[in-house]
Formats: structure tokens, C-alpha cells, sequence
């Protein structure tokens, strides 16, 4: 122990001596390090714990899948969830949960809350507790006994100013007068963004229907069962309501996934790419760091050789280079906590509020003490991954060649060189990938966006509205409420125009399967679509250009036949030569009662879902034809939409003055909410590939420096026999590009099967992106060109004279 | 008495272009307990490989040397380094102490490296600076000394565990005369003391301080002598 102080009191004594080396390295580790931490506290949360209750890892969230569907998930049926619950033997209790914006009045001015309705049994399947009051009890979530509400935390604190005497007191929800029984702690924020829980409140009719599917069901394991065994019986229960109820099931299927990884969602596979990133920039300061050290060491062959002649052995040798590299690396933790802090703080920072509540765990995603005790082993490694072959190089010092008074160990500096060299292959290949990865990354963001530019994102204001059952009973009263708000809306001062839908550009709302007239389903094949209902003005003020056909007008009104208009992908399956106007589709299975609906319009693909890998095509309804309560409402103005909003809500209060709207925000905030998860992705990316090309430029300018400083005897001898300048730059300089050409050889294979990955996980990625491979590359000769210029023309400078009398 | 040191057609060479040259030729010596031994010869003799490999830092070579009756040429690199650990203490001549150590520290790196606990390591330190006068300037580093004093603290660093036998190439060789006198008094008397000292030098004058001259040319032993030192009055 006492010879490690020693070890670690020369270490220090020898850094502080060579200032320069040390700052570098510091700062090279740093850069690594930091990257490391920040990337640690954000993936931590996503692989190991986006959601906190008791024993979470036995708490299932169980799904169907619909026929054909390939990617994500899809709710159940009532009736599904019944028959499962009866079934199952997996499961201590099968509770679900709906979504259900309410409404909130009686408290201040009217509000929207996130509110979700769920069976009285879920509190207990979370063992969520509360801080306030209770739960649900059994039986509250039948009808009749269903007046009551649990309130969140967070709408605790914002709504009734954290009253503690919250309990009992009444509300209105949608109308209905609701009793609040009790206040959640601080930590159940599930479903995500919860603000309100609700209970179910289904008659035994609503629970037998089974072709309507809304219900998100979650479950607690058994003791001693298994997720796969779960998911295994599942299917086999699946598969009876198949053979028992094809008109409804036939091809659906089950899937069950634990609630972590249901909450973390594609942020694992995310965060997954993010580590793999940061380890590879910490890689790559590694072998910066050994190079710097492997130069150090040249300098001190003589006294490693006098240390083996006055008794140290290998070991003890190994040992002090180690102890010096994981010194480095601990400075460099002090620097890479700073940086991973002031990054997590940027994160933080840059997320917007509406997106930041629906992110799990996000508030904790700081450097805590698990992320400071990762950041420390990870510094560790480093070190002694940097201090291993330079360690192995002091060990095996030629003794007696050291400590002759004349020869100058040539064969243990080619060695050497070679290593350096070696280690210079390795960090450009890596900074190939790490660039390569950034470029693909950005331009599948960039895909995304290019995809939607046409729609002028910026001077459409978008909002929602929730109408209440109680008030809207009727098809007719709600075409009838957007009708009257569009209409308004229009004769507003400012507004080039307005369109009531669904769904909107990057909002992804709704999938159904369909059928096509006349064509027979091949055994075992599903048709599915997303599905979106608009009004005739949605595709004018999006500026969506119709390919064929029309887009709906007044004549699709409630009583008309009906119709749809359906996306180029959908037209170009069924009908590749052209074609599709007049053909008719119904939604839902071949047995299914839907009225076939005429295909009067094709039109270009619009993105509702950025995260799926292959987006499904679209068909669209005329919503006078389907009018929903809960809609969106798109506006267009000529200036910034934003001053407008005083002006909607006056026209929305025109129409019914209790209604409020919410979630208001520009088209363009929407999209960027929508893909600032990818954003995020991007930018990382490239600041860790900007980050890996600096660090290899200084790898490369070292290299040559130290290479020139090697060999300038051999420049004056080569100066002295008729060399010229540009002969000495070109020997420098071409060592530096085979260098580059083997790190692009060996990084290259590498790119390609990142790019593979990311194909597979992101929309626009192109596995074979040859402009991203080579942009890589091309970014990264440029660099490494100018790092190795510069010393080697410091080569041309030498006097041969000097040179030679320095021999 | 059995010799401290016997070596028997011993033999160093090394391949270039596909030839073989040698640098040592069928070295056959005895060396006794106690003895003062210097190797002479023109440059280029053998003289410091010969030196090298009696202390046990030379591989790669052939025959037969044994070491207080140790097959020497039997073992493997860490058993010869740990008999070398135990009985041998070199010095050189560039001093080659460690510029970064305080000479404290330098005194003290041979005594770590054998796993001597601080506390004894302190002490023995301590009488090695007092035994070579050298106490003031424990917490100079080598820039801060002479030649002499340099040289002084190798061979106090060569002499500080006792060694059995001490190995000095050319210890006198970057010392102008008066301090170069000095450190060969210095061996006199640890060899009186009892320390066996196989020196290389080219001064007839060092030479004469030990007891027996061993002639090397071109890698062969080619003369022996005795010194007036040696000769009995």
C-alpha cells in the first residue's frame, strides 16, 4: 500500500513536469468523460429504471397488435379485457386505463387536465400509495359509483395550491360533479403526463363489446411466473378468442412487454446508440492519451532502465505508468463532471415544458451519486486502458541498451512508432463511425422535416378541443359546434383559414384495417391503415396537393354517400397503374358492416408518426361524416399566429363559451416537439463526432510532431545528399494519409453496419447514404490532412548542419 | 574458500547479414570473496558486456556462471533478478541516478523495489547519508550536485543493502582527478571492508587500487596480473 503511495506522490511529481502532456491528456479524458457521465444519467433512466413502484420489474403492460401490423402496439376491447382476466392465470389482477381529457371547472377558470380512466384495481396493480386520501375501491369503477377522482401531485399543486384539506371537496368534470378521494404522491406519474385518474365506469354491455378497442392493460406477474411465460399464455387465450370470435379477432395478437420498458419506449434503443457514441469518444481520448504517454515514455527510457538495474521488476514498472494514467484520468474526471454537468443542464434546458411531462423520470436525470460512482469506474478504465501499452513498453526496456553511454535503442522506437501509428489507425477509424453516424442521424431528421416544409409550419396555429358527453351528445351537435367555430374562425381579422381533423401532420392518431372491394385477402393477410378524419379544408391548409381526384367538399355532408380519399403509397399497391378514383374500401374485416366509401381523391404521404421505421399510408374520412368530440382545429394566418390567439378564443367562447381549448401551440412547435427526441439524437451525435474529429487531429499533429522530432538527423542527412523542402513534406505527409487510408479502410466496414442499424430504426436513414460515408470521410481527410501538415512542414525547416552535428 | 564468482567458456555473440560475431570468446575466470578486480582493454574488448552479465542485466549468452555456487545460467530472467535484488550493487559511469528523486529518494528506490518497510527503509536511508557525509543535501536533486557528489550518491546507493559484490563501470570516468581519487578511496575501504569490487576502467592509476588486472581484447581473455597491492610486502 505504502509503495503505491509512493508510486502515486512520483506520478503526480512527474505530470506536473511535463504540463503540457498533462493538460492535454486531461483535457482529452475530460472531453470523454464528460461525454460519458451525461450520456449515463440520461440512459440510466431509460435501461434500468424510466418508472418507479414497488417491484416494477413485475408489472407487465400487456397490448394487441392488430392483423398486419408491424410495428408498435394497439389497445384491446372491453370484451378482451374480460375474457383475458377470466383466462389468465398469470396474473394477480389485469387492471387498464383509457385516456380522457376532462374538462375542469368549478376551480377558477375552465381547464383541460390530461385525465385517464382506469379500473379501480390499478392503483393496486402499481401499489401505487397515496399522499392524500386513498385509491379507488373495488366496485368504484362501476356505474353509478364512479363520481370520484384521485388528483396528481402536480395538478395539486398547480390547481388547488397544494390545499390539504383537498380531500372531499367537489369538482366538475365534463359537467359532472366529482368527488376528489385522495391526492397521489409525487412519484406515480403513470400513464405518462397524468394529471387526473378517473374511474371506468362500463355497464356489462360496454364490457361485451368487442370490436371497439380503447383499453391499455397492465398486470402484476404472479409470484414465480415469467414475463415469457405470461406472454406465452396470452397468446395461447388470444388464440381461443380467435377460433371463438373470428369476425372480431381473427388476426390479432398479444403482446406483453414489462412497464419499464413500455414507458422508455424507443428511448432505449436511443439511449442504447447514445452510449454506444460517448464509449466510443472515450475510446478514442483513450488512445490519444496513450499516445501522448507512449511519447513520454521515450523520454524516459533511462531512468525506467535504471530502475530495473536497482532491483524493480516488471510489475513495479507496469504499475507506476499505470498509476500515472489513472491520475490523468482522474484530473480528467473532475474536468468530464463539469462538462457532463453543464451538458445535462443544457439538455434540461432546451426541452420544452409540453414535451418535458410526457418524458419518464425526466426530472431525474441529473449526476446523482450512481452516475457519479459509473463516471468513476468508467475513469478508471480509462486510465488503465490509455496506461496499458505504454506500461508494457516501459516494462520491457532494453537495460543494457538504455544504459550504454552510446547507441540510441533504434529497435525499441520503431516498435514504438509502430504502436503510435497503430493507435492513430484505430482513432480514425472510430471518428469515421462516430461522423458517419451523425451525418445519417441528421439527415433523417432533416428527411423528416423536408417531408413536411410544403405545409409552412410556422403561420399555422394548431389547438385542441375536448368536447363533454354531457353537452354533445350527438353526431350532429359536434359537426355542428366545428362547423360554427370554423365559420367564425374565417371571419376572424388575421386568418387565411381554418380545417377541423383528427389527426395532424406528426401527431399520430389512429390505424384501422380495411377492405377492398373485389379483391380476395390472401390467407393469413391483414390490410391496415392509419386513419384520419378531415374536414374539406385540412388538405388546402396544410397545402397538400391532390395527385388525383378532388378533395372533400360540401357535398360530403352526413347524409352523403360516403366517401374517402386515400395516400399515394395506399393507390400505388392496389392500383399501380392508376386508377384508384372510384374504387371503393370499408374499414374494419371482410364481414365488417362498415359502409364502403368511395375513393374520390389521392394525395402525397403525410407523416403522422416520425418513429416508425415504415409509416403505414393514410386514409381519410370526411369528419362531417364521422364528427368526433375530440378534434383538432388548424388555423392559418397570414403573420405570426400566435397574436392570434386572444381572437380564437373569443371565437371558440362565441360558439360555446364554457368550452376550453388546449395544448395551443404553432404547427412548427408541434413538429419539433414531435421529433426533438430525434433532434436531440442528432446533435449529440455530431457534437460527439465534431468532438472525435478534434480529438484525432490531435492525435495525427502529435504523432508527426513527435515523428519529425525523431528523425531529424535523417531529414539533415537527406537535406545534405539534395532533398528538397516539398521531398521532406511529401515523406511527412504521405506517412499521415496511410495512415487515414487504413483508419477509412477499417472504419468504413464499421459505418456501414452502423448505418444498417440505424436504417432499421429510424424513418429516412438510408443503409446505403453514400454521400453521409463520404462526407465522413471526405470532413475527416481534410482534418487529419491539416494535422499532419503543419508539423511536417516544420520538418522542412531544419538545417541540416544543426541536424547533423545534433548526432 | 569456494569463489564468489566462476565463470567457464562463457560466450556472447550476436548475428548480422547472416554471420556470427562474437563479443565475448570462452571467458574462464574465477572470482574470489573479497577481491578487487579491474578489467582492462582497448574499447570494443567486452569489458562492460562482461560487466552486464556478471550483473546478471545481460542476457543471450552461453556457458557456465556460477554466483556464491548458483547455477547462474539455469535460471529464468526473475530468479536471476532476485539474486542480483540480494547481491549486487551497481554503479556507472553517468551516475544514472534519477533526476526526478531528491537524493533521499534515490538512496531509498533500491530499498522499495526489496520490499523493506518504510520505517527500516527511513533508517537505513538516514545511516547512508551520514556514513557518506552527504546528509545536507538529501532534498537536492541531481542538477543541484556536482560530479563528484553524483558519483558519491550512486555508489551510496550502490552500497546502501549490503551488496556482496558491487559492479562500477568506469566510476570515475566524468570526475576530474581529485574527485575521482576520492571515490576510488571510497571503494578501498568498502573493499577492505569486506565488498567484492570487479571494476572497469582504462586508468592504471584506478587499477592499482585493486588487487588483480584481467586483460580483455577482442572479446578474449589474454592476460592476467596481479597489482603491487596485492603482492605480498
Amino acid at each position: 500500500m505504502k509503495s503505491i503511495w509512493q508510486d502515486i506522490r512520483f506520478g503526480w511529481r512527474m505530470l506536473l513536469k511535463s504540463p503540457g502532456i498533462t493538460l492535454t491528456a486531461m483535457l482529452a479524458f475530460g472531453v470523454g468523460i464528460g461525454a460519458n457521465a451525461a450520456m449515463l444519467s440520461v440512459a440510466d433512466i431509460y435501461l434500468r429504471n424510466p418508472i418507479s413502484f414497488p417491484d416494477v420489474k413485475r408489472i407487465a403492460v400487456v397490448l394487441g397488435r392488430a392483423p398486419g401490423q408491424t410495428e408498435g402496439w394497439n389497445t384491446i376491447s372491453p370484451a378482451d379485457l374480460e375474457d383475458w382476466k377470466a383466462q389468465n392465470h398469470s396474473f394477480e389482477s389485469l387492471a387498464a386505463y383509457d385516456w380522457a381529457d376532462v374538462n375542469l371547472t368549478g376551480v377558477g377558470e375552465p381547464v383541460k387536465v390530461q385525465g385517464f380512466r382506469v379500473t379501480a384495481d390499478f392503483f393496486d396493480v402499481l401499489r401505487a400509495t397515496p399522499r392524500l386520501g386513498r385509491g379507488f375501491a373495488s366496485g368504484e369503477d362501476e356505474p353509478g359509483r364512479e363520481h370520484v377522482a384521485v388528483l396528481s401531485s402536480g395538478l395539486w399543486r398547480r390547481q388547488f395550491g397544494s390545499d390539504p384539506g383537498i380531500v372531499g371537496r367537489t369538482i366538475r368534470l365534463d359537467g359532472t360533479p366529482t368527488q376528489i378521494i385522495g391526492v397521489m404522491n409525487e412519484k406515480v406519474r403513470f400513464p405518462q403526463g397524468v394529471d387526473i385518474w378517473i374511474p371506468f365506469a362500463l355497464s356489462p354491455e360496454a364490457k361485451s363489446v368487442r370490436n371497439v378497442r380503447y383499453l391499455m392493460p397492465l398486470g402484476r406477474l404472479k409470484p414465480g411466473v415469467t414475463l415469457e411465460q405470461a406472454r406465452t399464455e396470452m397468446l395461447t387465450i388470444q388464440q381461443r378468442l380467435e377460433a371463438s370470435f373470428p369476425e372480431s379477432e381473427r388476426g390479432w395478437s398479444v403482446q406483453c412487454m414489462t412497464l419499464g420498458d413500455f414507458v422508455a419506449g424507443p428511448g432505449k434503443d436511443y439511449s442504447v446508440m447514445l452510449l454506444f457514441s460517448v464509449a466510443f469518444l472515450l475510446l478514442i481520448a483513450c488512445t490519444n492519451v496513450a499516445n501522448l504517454l507512449l511519447a513520454r515514455s521515450a523520454g524516459r527510457q533511462n531512468e525506467y532502465a535504471i530502475r530495473v538495474a536497482l532491483g524493480a521488476n516488471r510489475l513495479r514498472l507496469t504499475r507506476q505508468v499505470l498509476v500515472e494514467s489513472v491520475l490523468l484520468a482522474m484530473g480528467g474526471t473532475v474536468a468530464g463532471l463539469l462538462l457532463g454537468s453543464w451538458w445535462i443542464s443544457m439538455i434540461h434546458g432546451a426541452m420544452p415544458p409540453e414535451v418535458e411531462r410526457y418524458i419518464p423520470a425526466w426530472d431525474q436525470v441529473r449526476l446523482d451519486t450512481r452516475t457519479f460512482l459509473y463516471t468513476f469506474a468508467i475513469a478508471l478504465t480509462a486510465g488503465v486502458l490509455a496506461g496499458v501499452f505504454p506500461a508494457l513498453y516501459a516494462s520491457a526496456t532494453d537495460l543494457h541498451a538504455s544504459l550504454k553511454e552510446a547507441g540510441r535503442g533504434g529497435g525499441a522506437s520503431v516498435s514504438r512508432m509502430r504502436l503510435r501509428s497503430a493507435l492513430i489507425v484505430v482513432q480514425v477509424a472510430l471518428s469515421l463511425v462516430l461522423l458517419v453516424g451523425a451525418a445519417l442521424v441528421s439527415k433523417g431528421v432533416q428527411t423528416l422535416f423536408n417531408l413536411n416544409f410544403k405545409f409552412d409550419p410556422e403561420s399555422v396555429l394548431t389547438f385542441r378541443v375536448a368536447l363533454p358527453d354531457y353537452n354533445y351528445t350527438t353526431p350532429q351537435q359536434r359537426a355542428a359546434f366545428f362547423q360554427n367555430l370554423t365559420e367564425r374562425l374565417n371571419h376572424t381579422p388575421g386568418v387565411q383559414d381554418s380545417s377541423v381533423a383528427a389527426g395532424i401532420p406528426f401527431l399520430d392518431w389512429n390505424s384501422a384495417n380495411f377492405n377492398v372491394e373485389n379483391r380476395q385477402l390472401q390467407p393469413g393477410e391483414f390490410l391496415s391503415a392509419g386513419l384520419n378524419y378531415i374536414d374539406p379544408e385540412y388538405f388546402r391548409l396544410l397545402h397538400v396537393s391532390i395527385l388525383e381526384g378532388r378533395a372533400f367538399g360540401a357535398q360530403d355532408s352526413a347524409d352523403a354517400a360516403p366517401v374517402a380519399i386515400i395516400s399515394e403509397k395506399l393507390a400505388k399497391r392496389f392500383w399501380p397503374g392508376g386508377g384508384a378514383l372510384q374504387h371503393r374500401i370499408k374499414l374494419g374485416d371482410a364481414k365488417s358492416t362498415e359502409p364502403w366509401a368511395t375513393i374520390v381523391g389521392v394525395v402525397p404521404e403525410v407523416t403522422y408518426n416520425p418513429w416508425a421505421h415504415e409509416p403505414p399510408p393514410t386514409i381519410y374520412i370526411p369528419f362531417r361524416q364521422h364528427p368526433l368530440s375530440n378534434a383538432f382545429v388548424q388555423v392559418r394566418s397570414g403573420s405570426d399566429p400566435k397574436g392570434l390567439v386572444p381572437l380564437i378564443r373569443s371565437a371558440v367562447s362565441g360558439v360555446d363559451p364554457e368550452q376550453p381549448i388546449f395544448d395551443v401551440f404553432s404547427l412548427q412547435r408541434v413538429i419539433s416537439n414531435q421529433i426533438l427526441g430525434l433532434s436531440y439524437v442528432a446533435v449529440l451525435m455530431a457534437v460527439t463526432g465534431l468532438m472525435a474529429l478534434g480529438l484525432s487531429a490531435v492525435g495525427v499533429s502529435g504523432l508527426m510532431a513527435y515523428s519529425v522530432a525523431q528523425r531529424v538527423h535523417e531529414i539533415g542527412v537527406r537535406m545534405a545528399l539534395g532533398a528538397k523542402p516539398a521531398d521532406v513534406l511529401r515523406l511527412f505527409v504521405q506517412h499521415g494519409l496511410k495512415l487515414l487510408l487504413l483508419g477509412i479502410c477499417i472504419g468504413l466496414p464499421l459505418s456501414v453496419g452502423l448505418a444498417r442499424l440505424l436504417s432499421n430504426l429510424l424513418f429516412g436513414v438510408q443503409s446505403t447514404d453514400l454521400a453521409s460515408f463520404f462526407g465522413g470521410a471526405l470532413l475527416l481527410a481534410v482534418v487529419v490532412f491539416v494535422a499532419c501538415y503543419i508539423p511536417a512542414r516544420r520538418a522542412t525547416r531544419v538545417d541540416p548542419l544543426v541536424a547533423l552535428r545534433y548526432e | 574458500m569456494d569463489p564468489l564468482i566462476r565463470l567457464n567458456g562463457l560466450e556472447k555473440s550476436f548475428e548480422a547479414g547472416g554471420q556470427k560475431f562474437y563479443v565475448l570468446r570462452r571467458i574462464t575466470l574465477d572470482i574470489q570473496p573479497g577481491e578487487f578486480v579491474t578489467f582492462m582493454g582497448p574499447s570494443g574488448a567486452g569489458k562492460t558486456t562482461l560487466l552486464s552479465i556478471l550483473g546478471m542485466l545481460d542476457g543471450g549468452w552461453t556457458g557456465e556462471y556460477y554466483f556464491l555456487d548458483q547455477a547462474v545460467h539455469r535460471m529464468n530472467v526473475r530468479q536471476r533478478n532476485e539474486l542480483h535484488k540480494a547481491n549486487i550493487g551497481f554503479v556507472f559511469q553517468s551516475y544514472h541516478l534519477i533526476d526526478t528523486l531528491t537524493v533521499y529518494e534515490n538512496l531509498e528506490i533500491p530499498l522499495s523495489y526489496r520490499n523493506i518497510p518504510t520505517k527500516e527503509r527511513s533508517s537505513i536511508v538516514c545511516d547512508a547519508l551520514d556514513r557518506f557525509n552527504i546528509v545536507g543535501k538529501k532534498d537536492l536533486f541531481p542538477n543541484q550536485l556536482s560530479g563528484g557528489q553524483q558519483q558519491l550518491v550512486g555508489v551510496a546507493r550502490a552500497v546502501i543493502q549490503n551488496p556482496k559484490l558491487i559492479l562500477a563501470d568506469e566510476p570515475t570516468g566524468n570526475l576530474h582527478s581529485a574527485q575521482g581519487e576520492e571515490i576510488m578511496e571510497l571503494f578501498k575501504r568498502l573493499n577492505d571492508a569486506g565488498t567484492t569490487i570487479i571494476q572497469v576502467t582504462h586508468s592504471e592509476k584506478n587499477a592499482a587500487y585493486g588487487h588483480r588486472i584481467i586483460q580483455l581484447k577482442d572479446g578474449w581473455v589474454v592476460g592476467s596480473e596481479t597489482t603491487a597491492a596485492a603482492r605480498p610486502a
